[in-house]
């Protein structure tokens, strides 16, 4: 018979250490196990709120009942979920939605006029929006290094909603063509059309605003 | 961030009871798009079946030559109904296919390009199989409203005072130029083809069905200037129009100008008694009193 210290010990070793567990497992396992569920919560909470943030005019609190809503969306549907397409993605969609329909809804109470407001994450995070975006729509040279995250913002904020989620995704998510085009359910040719029109209207929004920026 | 959301979430789903919706759901969902597809496209290529039996069944071959309305015949020769019926079907099939699990995938134009190949390949199918003819026939005794091609054609063609005849030729003089017509109704024509455009193919015309361009001459004389094959015809069309007393045009218009013939000259005294006498004619020979006032 075994002692209790050493069933603990069998059983630690036979299981695997959750986190450790690829997203993917640790959905098909979610059902049976909630501490699955709860760490999909922890890897990705911080991500997707940053994500909503980003892509929002929402206040860090609104951003946070979003975000709740998002992990009981993704309970409810954890049989839709297709192991065809990435979790992170499956889950990035579920968040772009999510916080789309938060917008229409204060958009109907009259809350709100438009999803952007200008804000996003915090200053150590803006200051690689800068360096991500100003190197890969070739305005590096133009601009002057001490451009803030306030003045990138001002930039996204001018330019229309479409092309700005693809700048997040792409840019400041990191996600691939593919990707995005599962998270916005896009083909990718679309998404690649997306994201040339988004640098350009980028570019040109950056060369409309540059002496003003000069000018503080 | 609040450092307790995994638990109040976890907690939430706990206290709630909120169960996962069952996988059934979703495949029902996939399998309800998947089936509006299947739907769409096959509804589509019988539309596009019937678009092309009437395009190749209808009065398109003369249709230069009976357009003295302009552009009005050629609206009224397209399949207008089915068309819709085939642009409907097409997008809602790519509806359907779009909302499918993996539909995002492709741009619209990919599967609108696909759908209507397909829907032009089963189309095809189904016009060489007779279907678009047949599913023309369930429409008109199905559908109230809706006349089928060939009913509209042979009405058109049942009209030798506005110069358009049919029917099956029963005999030919070559050496007189003429031949011997014999309408849907049974009415038999002397057709002068001297100076036609013959359209037929054949070498032996007996009891071939033909559309005739012309001018009448008198109650039974007609000058031909196009003698064209006429595939479709149905002489049982008109018939059982005449059989069900709704008689053509034609016989109306021919009684009206024998009561105008006859009532010539009359006092009204006269034309009241010859209009009576003329009403009882005509339900003698028809079965009913005509239409109007007696």
């Amino acid at each position: 018979m075994f002692s209790n210290f050493e069933l603990f010990r069998y059983i630690s070793l036979r299981m695997p250490n959750l986190k450790e567990l690829p997203d993917e497992q640790l959905m098909e396992q979610a059902i049976e196990n909630m501490d699955c569920f709860g760490v999909l919560i922890e890897r990705y909470e911080g991500k997707l709120l940053k994500y909503i943030l980003r892509i929002s005019h929402f206040s860090y609190e609104e951003a946070e009942e979003i975000l709740q809503e998002v992990f009981l969306k993704l309970w409810k549907n954890l049989n839709e979920f297709d192991s065809s397409v990435k979790f992170s993605s499956w889950i990035y969609r579920i968040t772009h939605n999510e916080t789309i329909s938060a917008f229409r809804k204060a958009k109907s109470r009259g809350d709100i006029d438009k999803i952007y407001g200008g804000h996003g994450g915090d200053d150590e995070d803006d200051f690689d929006v800068f360096s991500v975006l100003s190197s890969e729509l070739d305005i590096e040279a133009e601009v002057d290094q001490t451009l803030t995250g306030e003045q990138i913002r001002a930039v996204l904020e001018q330019i229309p909603e479409k092309y700005r989620e693809v700048l997040v995704l792409k840019f400041l998510e990191e996600r691939s063509y593919e990707e995005i085009s599962d998270i916005l359910k896009k083909p990718s040719g679309t998404v690649a059309t997306l994201i040339n029109r988004a640098k350009k209207a980028f570019r040109d929004a950056w060369e409309r605003n540059i002496q003003d920026f000069d000018s503080i | 961030m609040t450092k307790n959301l995994k638990d109040s979430i976890l907690k939430k789903i706990d206290q709630e009871r909120i169960q996962p919706r069952s996988r059934w759901i979703f495949v029902l969902h996939n399998v309800l798009f998947w089936t509006l597809f299947a739907i769409g496209v096959l509804l589509g290529a019988a539309g596009f079946g019937v678009i092309l039996y009437a395009l190749n069944a209808d009065d398109f071959d003369l249709m230069a030559e009976l357009s003295g309305s302009g552009t009005s015949l050629f609206m009224s020769l397209l399949p207008i109904f089915w068309i819709c019926f085939f642009a409907i079907f097409l997008v809602l099939s790519v509806i359907g296919i779009q909302h499918t699990k993996k539909g995002y995938k492709w741009p619209i134009s990919r599967f609108l390009g696909l759908n209507l190949l397909i829907g032009v390949i089963l189309g095809s199918a189904l016009y060489a199989m007779g279907g678009g003819a047949k599913l023309d026939r369930i429409f008109d005794t199905s559908v109230p409203g809706y006349q089928s091609f060939i009913q509209k054609q042979m009405e058109r063609w049942f009209r030798p005072e506005e110069g358009r005849l049919a029917g099956e030729i029963m005999e030919v003089d070559d050496m007189v130029g003429v031949f011997i017509l014999r309408e849907a109704d049974g009415t038999q024509w002397e057709v002068d083809y001297t100076e036609a455009d013959i359209r037929l193919r054949t070498r032996e015309p007996e009891m071939v069905p033909v559309r005739v361009m012309g001018t009448m001459l008198s109650e039974n004389q007609f000058s031909a200037a196009i003698v064209a094959p006429f595939h479709q015809f149905e002489a049982e069309r008109i018939q059982h129009k005449i059989d069900a007393g709704d008689i053509s045009r034609r016989e109306l218009e021919r009684f009206r100008r024998q009561i105008q013939a006859r009532m010539e000259g009359l006092s009204p005294q006269e034309q009241w008694e010859m209009r009576k006498q003329i009403r009882e004619e005509f339900r003698e020979k028809f079965g009913f009193y005509p239409p109007g006032k007696e």
